[in-house]
């Protein structure tokens, strides 16, 4: 270990008072490291007491070197600032490069004010203005200025306050806008508007039609077909939403089905919500000969066929009786239309002499 | 099952697949010339009329779109157009429809057991 006395000499003393500063630091450093190490090792109750003596003592001691080793050291530095100089001379005697010095040009003098209200093209307007007008150039400048000022002040005091329409300053604004009109520039010589003869009306309604308009063709405007088909169908299908209240669940679903009559009914009936089919005899789906009687002719290709035909519909039970006449009324069109070729190949007999335009004889 | 279809997602239709909207649409045109086809193969498949009259139904016949035939509707499933394995009755995929039976959703399906 190094002694810990100061008195040592002059050219070390930077470096030892450091060490030594560093090692007292760390001494005591270690010195509390153990203290505390004890401290934790002392858990009872009883010894805490005499170690919180024991460490307000250990406290004091080190403030006290502490102050100690600030006291040397300063006098130390004091001592040094006479030496250093002596020992380190600032100027170097080493010959380095240095940078040439120029002569800067000369700037013109630029605006001393930096207001923070009026921009500085007003400042510089200000300024040339009081330059060219009148002698007492500062005078003028500073009044300018002032008044510039004014005027900014007034704008944000206006700006952050609510506006309140200021009826003097109406009044005002009104009899200088009347007085602008009243000293009005009169227009210039320009071309006179073609002036027509005043027209004498004297009865609006007894006059005849001019008939300008007589052979005017006005363009239809092309109704209104917009593009858009399915912005249409959903608009539509809004408005029916709109109207309509669909069911919200299941219950509300049924009992608008029940309602509707789409449910079934128990006992199971078959034929539920075939009235108007069972009103209809079986006579009609059966006997459809009467059908054929009009047109069909009685022999022949024609008349085997048609009978091929009724036979099947009327052992057709899916049919209503409309939809069964249907069937044989487009046979009979279809034949018809094709009554020529019938006729050559021999399936009607040719009667050209007989009157009645049925194919029947 | 009540999400079965999803009607949040942007969508052109609201069918389960193309497919499905392809059997539809040949179901419509089937009911559609329904008639037509039934009178034109009527007058194509006889022996009875003259051969002209045969040759102008066979020809009406062809003029019906092919989509318009019977044959070419397939029974999908109504959920999910599986076009195999569909339970007639319910019109349902066998998956779905045991399914639903698990979850108690069709009525008179019970497990079997005997």
């Amino acid at each position: 270990m190094f002694p810990t006395s100061m008195a040592t000499s002059i050219r070390n003393t930077k470096m030892l008072l450091r060490r030594a500063f560093s090692i007292k630091r760390n001494e005591i450093l270690a010195r509390n490291l153990c203290f505390t190490r004890t401290l934790n090792a002392n858990e009872d109750q009883d010894k805490s007491k005499k170690v919180v003596e024991e460490k307000k003592n250990k406290a004091e001691l080190k403030e006290a070197k502490q102050k100690e080793a600030k006291a040397k050291l300063n006098m130390l530095l004091e001592s040094m600032s006479k030496t250093t100089q002596k020992a380190y001379p600032s100027e170097s005697k080493l010959s380095l490069a240095t940078p040439k010095i120029r002569a800067k040009p000369a700037k013109p003098v630029k605006q001393p004010v930096f207001n923070t209200k009026i921009e500085p093209e007003m400042l510089q307007a200000v300024e040339d203005v009081s330059n060219m007008l009148s002698k007492e150039k500062e005078a003028l400048k500073n009044s300018l200025i002032a008044k510039l000022e004014d005027v900014a002040d007034e704008s944000e005091r206006a700006r952050l306050e609510p506006f309140k329409p200021n009826k003097q300053k109406t009044e005002d604004l009104n009899s200088l806008l009347n007085t602008l009109k009243v000293d009005g520039k009169k227009p210039k010589n320009k071309s006179p508007a073609p002036k027509l003869a005043p027209v004498k009306i004297e009865d609006i309604y007894s006059a005849q039609p001019s008939g300008i308009f007589s052979k005017a063709h006005f363009i239809e405007e092309s109704s209104a077909v917009s593009g858009l088909a399915t912005w249409d169908m959903l608009y539509e299908k809004e408005l029916e939403l709109a109207v309509t209240h669909p069911p919200a669940n299941g219950f509300q679903q049924m009992i608008q089905w029940t309602k509707q009559g789409k449910v079934w009914q128990f006992p199971i009936d078959n034929e539920q919500g075939l009235d108007e089919e069972a009103q209809v005899g079986f006579h009609e789906h059966v006997f459809l000969e009467p059908h054929l009687k009009p047109w069909c002719p009685r022999r022949g290709p024609v008349r085997h066929f048609m009978e091929l035909v009724v036979v099947g519909l009327s052992k057709n039970p899916y049919l209503t009786v409309e939809q069964k006449k249907e069937h044989i009324n487009w046979f009979r069109d279809f034949f018809e239309a094709k009554r020529s070729i019938l006729i050559d190949t021999g399936a009607i007999p040719d009667i050209t002499t007989k009157s009645s335009p049925s194919l029947s004889t | 099952m009540t999400n079965a279809v999803k009607l949040n997602q942007p969508v052109r239709n609201n069918w389960t697949d193309w497919r499905m909207m392809k059997d539809n649409r040949r179901r419509k045109l089937l009911v559609q010339y329904a008639p037509d086809r039934v009178r034109a193969k009527a007058l194509k498949k006889n022996d009875v009329l003259p051969a002209e009259i045969i040759e102008i139904g066979t020809k009406m016949l062809a003029e019906i779109p092919r989509d318009a035939s019977l044959t070419r509707v397939r029974n999908r499933c109504a959920i999910t157009s599986r076009p195999r394995g569909v339970v007639t009755r319910w019109r349902l995929s066998r998956i779905v429809w045991r399914s639903l039976a698990d979850y108690n959703k069709l009525s008179g399906v019970q497990r079997a057991m005997w």
